[in-house]
């Protein structure tokens, strides 16, 4: 069994796949350069995780908040800002007609946006990034099934 | 203003027998020294794009129209130029971009 942070960040990849802007260029994790046919693409990650106990008597049980981040990247030499809000407006959209990732997560919300642009290379070059709250439950012993 | 002896040199070194090219702006054929290394283009994000940064070096002379958002073509590809930078001893490096 995997952890469920991991089920939660693969149906969170599954939900973004596909889309009208990005389609199928969507990595999980991943840590080597993109290239300039992978654009625009999307990149999945799971930076960090939040949990405490539920209470003290409780048995074992952790609610825990862990940030998906969703990264977006396009290369324009014109629109760029309309195409990284177009990238924005997809993932938002997929990610929200499945809040609980398919019975994974109680809520998942979007916690913050930022945008960046570059004239480096040789074309603009810009970078959405999303980072959603993702709030799930499991018990210490088995972080591998969701409750 | 650069000695006559920074510039009297610069057509032999823009002949296209070495390692110049052609390249066309405003209607007129200049010599260039093109190069387009690679660069990773750090957005801030988690990992960087595989680009490249196209620039050309021109005698000052040939480019003195050249502002942000000329054209240049070179190779067949028309470049956008995104900046210029004189040495002011008549030799411009011109910054540019598909």
């Amino acid at each position: 069994m995997t952890h469920v942070r991991q089920q939660i960040r693969e149906r969170i990849a599954t939900n973004v796949t596909g889309l009208t802007s990005t389609a199928s260029r969507v990595f999980q994790s991943r840590v080597y350069n993109l290239q300039a046919t992978e654009l625009p693409g999307l990149l999945v990650y799971t930076t960090s995780e939040q949990s405490e106990r539920d209470t003290f008597i409780s048995t074992n049980g952790l609610n825990r908040v862990v940030d998906v981040v969703v990264e977006g990247y396009a290369k324009a030499s014109s629109n760029l800002d309309d195409s990284l809000d177009t990238i924005s407006a997809e993932v938002e959209a997929a990610l929200a007609a499945d809040p609980t990732c398919n019975g994974l997560s109680k809520d998942l919300a979007l916690a913050s946006t930022e945008i960046e642009y570059t004239g480096e290379g040789d074309q603009p070059i810009g970078l959405v990034r999303m980072t959603f709250n993702v709030v799930y439950r499991t018990t210490a012993i088995a972080p591998t099934t969701a409750i | 203003m650069a000695g006559a002896f920074l510039t009297d040199d610069l057509s032999d070194l823009f002949q296209t027998d070495d390692f110049a090219s052609a390249a066309t702006f405003s209607g007129s054929t200049i010599n260039v020294i093109f190069d387009a290394e690679f660069v990773g283009v750090d957005t801030g994000g988690e990992v960087q794009v595989e680009s490249s940064s196209p620039v050309c070096y021109v005698a000052t002379s040939d480019v003195a129209a050249a502002v942000h958002g000329s054209t240049i073509a070179i190779g067949g590809v028309t470049y956008t130029v995104t900046g210029r930078e004189d040495d002011n001893t008549g030799v411009t490096m011109l910054r540019l971009r598909t």
